[in-house]
């Protein structure tokens, strides 16, 4: 029979040196906690203090890991020499940003264009001839706007209709 | 199109797709309230707004008052607003 | 209680133009609607007269309109509800 010890926890549930204690947690969420969860069968639960050196050894290389990515991604400013830039070398970079830019650009125009998914408009090609055509007429701005008094005075006439009462007595007389 | 030249008109407003003025003239220079109102109002909803009585989407947007009328389009993702005189009726 | 109003809307429909017509309360819920105008649409319809109306405060109510090629949809609001006229063009 063996049995599934997680070992590694989260900060506040584990102690300084790891072992476990009454709030270890049994079974870890597999999503967040990518450390992973070592099988101990139970003849080495005397051999508790021997399972600490390799979950140590995968806590550096984890730190370890990090601190490498991050000192790859930064730039430290202070230690890059300063050198004039000479004016063609400038040029040149200068066109090399624009290609990179124009690149970013039109490879982002599907994210642009989700900006207006939503949109009570179609894209038409040409605006002149849209925003330029005859305005509303007359008789429909009449039709709309007489319809809409019409409408609201025949709402303000909803009223209830008093048909029957709503309290009925059942005729049991308190007498009776 | 970049200036509009449309008869009767006091006023344009082009944004883009974000609602960002890009250019105005007339009765809408520099005017982000109207922008901001027109682009949140095109933005409310899909093109089909009602796809049981309209076949086709909708290409142009008015709201007209007594005597001007502001006529709304989109073309090449841009937001183009135009205010117009109308004659009083 | 809405035979009024049904009347109304009738009347409306009884232009040959007239595709359907639908009047919404201040909430954007469908009071009465006939034609092909979906009552689904009456939160929108609302909402769409609520931003307009924020243009011009000052102003009388406009009327907004929606076209396409051939079909315009005509929303303009009143104090109490809002009301929308799909027609023919």
């Amino acid at each position: 029979m063996g049995c599934c010890w997680s070992l590694l926890c989260k900060d506040d549930n584990s102690s300084q040196n790891g072992e476990p204690n009454e709030r270890t947690h049994l079974l870890v969420d597999p999503i967040s906690n990518n450390i992973h969860i070592q099988r101990v069968s139970s003849e080495n639960l005397l051999s508790r203090n021997s399972n600490d050196a390799p979950k140590k050894t995968d806590e550096q290389s984890a730190l370890t890991r990090i601190l490498q990515e991050t000192a790859t991604n930064v730039i430290d400013v202070a230690a890059i020499d300063s050198h004039n830039l000479q004016q063609q070398e400038y040029i040149e970079r200068v066109k090399m940003y624009n290609i990179k830019i124009n690149q970013v650009l039109a490879g982002n125009k599907g994210a642009l264009a989700n900006s207006l998914k939503s949109c009570l408009l179609e894209d038409v090609p040409q605006p002149e001839k849209i925003l330029s055509g005859d305005l509303l007429n007359r008789e429909d701005r009449h039709l709309m706007t007489s319809s809409l008094l019409a409408a609201v005075s025949a709402i303000n006439d909803i009223r209830v209709d008093h048909k029957e009462d709503l309290v009925v007595p059942f005729g049991l007389g308190l007498n009776s | 199109m970049d200036r509009p030249n449309i008869q009767g008109q006091i006023g344009y407003l082009t944004l883009n797709s974000e609602g960002a003025v890009l250019a105005s003239e007339g009765d809408l220079k520099n005017d982000e309230k109207t922008a901001g109102i027109l682009h949140g109002l095109i933005t409310l909803a899909h093109n089909r707004l009602d796809p049981k009585a309209f076949d086709k989407g909708f290409k142009r947007l008015t709201v007209t008052y007594e005597d001007h009328a502001y006529v709304v389009c989109l073309s090449n993702r841009k937001i183009h607003i135009v205010k117009r005189q109308v004659q009083a009726t | 209680m809405e035979n009024n109003l049904d009347r109304v809307m009738e009347e409306i429909c009884l232009d040959p133009a007239v595709l359907g017509c639908l009047f919404a309360d201040q909430q954007g819920l469908c009071i009465g609607s006939k034609g092909q105008a979906s009552n689904e649409t009456s939160g929108y319809i609302t909402a769409i007269a609520n931003q307009v109306a924020k243009l011009e405060p000052n102003s009388k109510m406009p009327v907004v309109t929606l076209e396409n090629e051939n079909q315009i949809c005509m929303i303009q609001k009143a104090d109490t509800i809002t009301g929308a006229i799909y027609k023919k063009l």
